[in-house]
């Protein structure tokens, strides 16, 4: 017994040394040197662990590729001004990073993520750089639907500026084997949980897709609870709503988002510049909350299972 | 009271307010970052990873896998915890030691309304309002908190988190009976749930019995009924509102002269209001509670000739005519508390949580006081707590709380934690300091018996079994621990280890008292006294495991605590059992049928008032499951308590396997 605390002090250094190998595996990236002269700025809004994990995928990604890989945060720009005018490339990590490098007005390639549809559009970025949305493609969400839970009808709230072309939209839906009532709302004016009530009475499922007038911090726990309480599930475009209590997410993790920024980039420091402004997410993961599921009485497949059936049906 | 404290937190809260908050969208956070609680069937406060503090949680599944059938039992499901029974009906919970019947070392917490019982201190697991149906989940911290659950989060707190009232739409009931007559066990639940726009109602009923011991006959009879209301306004502003109310009758006595046969019974009612607002970055809470607990045991003693004889050694009163007494045991306790919290997230790195809370308890006992007045406690409470995400994989989470009370001088309880995140691993450390101020009857307490003698005495006898000593001041806790927490084979594997050692300080404890024999009859005085005694130091490590595969199909979860503890006082030393676990879990075959089943050790050691080791003992619970019907959740279960035959307990041996059938379904 009086050993008790030496085997614990074993144990103690056990931890540390788990953790130490932790971090220096969280710490540790593949550097192989090649002769170029390119350099890739990674700039970030904040030092969070969304952003750290696709900064490894692209370090990983790409350190092959390019001579130099500089990680800043966005408040350190204005002092490497002159080294970020020599940049092959910058990348920016949200919303932020991305207009503090607009305000720079520097001649550079740009490539921005971590940025939705709706803050694209209000805050457009300079002209010639490229956009990488966090929005998935509409199509995949309404498969996901159709995987998930089988419903036809599908109610989607939407702000004027996000809104889907009504044409455009009856197609996509019609591809898909399903009906969506879209509703626009003015959030200065209407109570969304009202709204959400609304369109629930004609439809089997609220489609949630990323537009933080409407779906934030302050209407999420009553819209969740609104729909629950009409036994009708919520299909989101975040992981945080699913643990929250929405049904299901399709969404792009930290590492995809970083895969697809190497996919841009590596052929852009190539000369291959990107042709549009903007592109939405290229792939995708699914979360399941699955005592949401059982509560609603629906038998969710497995995620793996969802994913290839989604894969199959659309094809990016 | 003092006051200054007060102002001076007012003032602090004040600046707090005017604080901007953070009001960027960030569509990372947005994405990855945590949403507000919404459906308790969700999700966690905090994700473990980043908890500040070891926290064990007992789920839904797990309470079902247990085959559990009181509040009590299910606390065995996490690392370092003990459950024992005085009586059968009257249960006892510790976490590592310095167990004893009126536990007053433990935070227990139901949707944020503390119910710890004024009078004796501890909590009535007996006839609690609560039906284990309701639950959601039980979230334990093992370890002080007091800056965040304020006082009594001492050695541990247990918070019991029901389901909102929207995830239980419809009908729901359940029946269970034991087959053998012996054991006696009887369950009934009914809950209908139903709501109108806004509003979500559950109406909760339920009746339990137990037949106890067979030596004495200590069995329960407990009804029960809650009614909870939850309101949306405005959209952000969330109200809910909880009363309920229990009725209890229990048998006590082991049929002695001064404990005779009977039955005691018991009321217990609580009113629980709360407000939330959730704006953009900050959340706001108001809650008001209310626990009231009327006790009733009133009896008249057998003769006492004999007792009184061998108490005082004069044969004198075996020769007079039999007398008895009146002893009342009645107790009514009130805790009524309020309590103003916010949290605000300041920036993208930091957020901080501070508020208020008042509280005052009331009790009016003779059997505790030696009269009829209502004795009263005041406290105020004052907390802030500041959580910084560093931006290189650190989180330090701290925090402190001032305790004010109307009996004993200001504390000051704090907490530093240091958390490390890593991918699949967070490394904490924790230093954490908590106080306990004493309990009213350890205040101003005096338990007296008085018989009067007849002729030729011809006078009362008193014989005093406790009285206050001035000037008792609190216990306080300073611990310390490191801890990892880990997730493997893709989250399906969740792991926790933590190694820690802690000090009890100042630890209150009953003292016998021995005075010089009454100058005019002679006779020998003693009686109790809570002193603040001396120190205890504890030490040891804590696993805990939990694993799921195959969508939820197969699960296996357990835990295991090796602990060391140096008293002043052996029985506190005694109190802490060296080893303790347990391994549970289910398996689905097929469709409709699940089995599950948890097995129980715990090493020998003694409840701190009972002066007597308790064997080690392993008990195993085991649970068939039959799905009748999938649309209504029919169910039929069959589930085999103690297993592995009788155990030691708390004073005797008796506990006897016991088969159950259990049948529910929701309609």
């Amino acid at each position: 017994m009086k050993y008790l605390w030496r085997y614990c002090r074993v144990h103690l250094l056990l931890i540390v040394l788990i953790g130490m190998t932790g971090a220096v595996g969280a710490a540790d990236t593949p550097q192989e040197p090649v002769p170029s002269m390119r350099s890739l700025w990674i700039i970030s809004s904040s030092n969070n662990r969304f952003f750290r994990r696709s900064i490894r995928r692209i370090e990983e990604r790409m350190a092959a590729h390019v001579d130099r890989i500089v990680k800043i945060h966005s408040d350190e720009i204005e002092q490497r001004r002159d080294d970020l005018a020599q940049a092959s490339l910058i990348v920016t990590l949200g919303a932020r990073a991305m207009r503090q490098i607009s305000a720079m007005d520097l001649d550079r390639p740009l490539l921005h993520a971590y940025l939705t549809r709706y803050q694209y559009l209000s805050d457009p970025p300079l002209p010639g750089s490229h956009s990488l949305l966090l929005d998935q493609p509409l199509e995949r969400h309404l498969r996901f639907n159709r995987e998930l839970t089988g419903a036809r009808n599908i109610g989607l709230l939407n702000v004027k500026m996000t809104a889907w072309d009504t044409e455009q939209l009856q197609q996509l839906a019609r591809s898909e084997g399903v009906e969506v009532e879209q509703k626009l709302i003015d959030p200065e004016q209407g109570n969304p949980v009202a709204e959400v009530r609304k369109i629930l009475q004609n439809n089997d499922n609220l489609l949630a897709l990323p537009v933080p007038v409407l779906y934030n911090r302050k209407t999420l726990k009553g819209i969740l609870l609104a729909a629950y309480r009409l036994r009708k599930p919520v299909l989101s475009y975040s992981p945080a709503h699913v643990r929250a209590g929405a049904l299901g997410a399709l969404y792009a993790t930290p590492e995809q988002i970083g895969d697809q920024i190497a996919d841009v980039a590596l052929p852009w420091l190539l000369g291959q510049a990107p042709t549009t402004a903007h592109e939405l997410a290229r792939y995708f993961a699914i979360d399941i909350n699955r005592q949401v599921a059982t509560a609603l009485g629906i038998h969710p497949p497995s995620a793996e299972q969802l994913q290839q059936a989604i894969e199959d049906a659309i094809q990016p | 009271m003092s006051v200054r404290p007060v102002i001076r937190f007012s003032l602090l809260l004040t600046c707090l307010l005017a604080l901007p908050a953070a009001a960027d969208y960030r569509a990372e956070d947005d994405f990855y970052g945590e949403a507000p609680i919404v459906l308790t069937v969700s999700r966690l406060d905090k994700p473990l990873a980043e908890s500040p503090a070891s926290v064990s949680v007992i789920d839904r599944q797990m309470i079902r896998d247990s085959g559990a059938t009181s509040l009590s039992e299910l606390l065995r499901l996490a690392p370092g915890f003990i459950v024992g029974y005085y009586y059968d009906n009257s249960p006892v919970v510790t976490y590592q030691g310095l167990g004893a019947r009126w536990m007053r070392r433990l935070q227990v917490l139901i949707d944020g309304r503390s119910v710890f019982v004024p009078s004796y201190g501890g909590v009535p697991w007996n006839n609690l309002p609560l039906l284990i149906e309701d639950i959601e989940r039980i979230e334990i911290t093992r370890g002080p908190n007091a800056v965040t659950y304020g006082a009594n989060a001492f050695l541990a707190t247990i918070n019991i988190i029901t389901r909102h009232s929207a995830e239980d739409l419809g009908h729901a009931a359940s029946g269970a009976g034991s087959l053998d007559r012996d054991s006696g066990i009887g369950h009934v639940y009914y809950r209908y749930g139903g709501n109108n726009e806004d509003l979500d109602w559950r109406l909760s009923l339920g009746h339990e019995e137990d037949a106890g011991y067979s030596v004495p006959r200590d069995g329960k009879r407990v009804n029960k009924i809650n009614l909870r209301l939850d309101y949306l306004s405005a959209y952000n502003r969330f109200w809910s509102l909880q009363v309920g109310f229990s009725s209890s009758s229990v048998n006590l006595g082991d049929g002695e002269a001064t404990d005779p046969v009977r039955v005691e019974e018991t009321d217990h009612g609580y009113f629980n209001g709360s407000w939330e607002a959730i704006d953009d970055d900050v959340t706001s809470r108001i809650r008001l509670t209310l626990s009231r607990q009327d006790a009733d045991d009133h009896y008249v003693t057998g003769t006492l000739n004999d007792f009184i004889a061998e108490l005082t050694g004069d044969p004198t009163f075996q020769l007079l005519p039999p007398f008895v007494t009146d002893v009342d045991l009645g107790r009514d306790s009130t805790r009524s508390e309020l309590e103003l919290y916010q949290n605000r997230q300041l920036n993208e790195a930091v957020q901080i949580n501070y508020g208020i809370g008042l509280r005052n308890d009331r009790v009016e006992s003779f059997y505790l006081f030696n009269d009829r007045s209502v004795h009263s406690l005041d406290q105020s409470r004052l907390f802030g707590s500041l959580e910084w995400r560093t931006g290189n994989g650190w989180l330090l989470d701290t925090g402190i709380m001032l305790e004010d009370s109307s009996r004993t001088d200001t504390e000051t309880s704090g907490r530093l934690s240091l958390i490390r995140l890593f991918d699949r691993h967070s490394l904490r450390m924790v230093v954490s300091r908590a106080y306990r101020n004493p309990i009213l009857w350890e205040l101003e307490g005096s338990t007296t018996f008085d018989a009067y003698i007849p002729p030729p005495i011809d006078r009362n006898y008193y014989l005093v079994i406790f009285r206050a000593r001035p000037g008792i001041d609190a216990e306080s806790i300073l611990s310390r621990e490191i801890g990892l927490y880990s997730r493997w084979m893709d989250d399906q594997l969740t792991t926790d280890i933590k190694l820690f050692n802690y000090r009890v300080e100042d630890q209150i404890t009953v003292e016998e008292i021995s005075l010089n024999p009454d100058p005019v009859t002679g006779y020998p005085q003693q009686f109790g006294q809570a002193v603040n005694g001396g120190n205890t130091r504890v030490r040891g490590l804590e696993l805990s495991f939990n694993y799921s595969a195959a969508g939820g199909r197969t699960r296996l979860f357990g835990g295991y605590s090796l602990v060391e503890a140096d008293s002043f006082d052996q029985d506190s030393e005694d109190s802490f059992p060296m080893h303790t676990g347990f391994l549970g879990g289910h398996v689905n075959v097929g469709e409709n049928q699940q089995f599950s089943g948890v097995w129980y050790h715990v090493g020998r050691f003694s409840w701190g008032d009972r002066h007597r080791f308790t064997d080690s003992y392993d008990k195993l619970d085991l649970r068939w499951a039959y799905l009748l019907d999938a649309e209504h959740a029919l169910r039929v279960e069959l589930i085999g308590k103690n297993l592995l035959g009788d155990y030691g307990d708390y004073v005797k041996y008796d506990h006897q396997t016991a088969w159950l059938v259990r049948l529910s379904g929701e309609f």
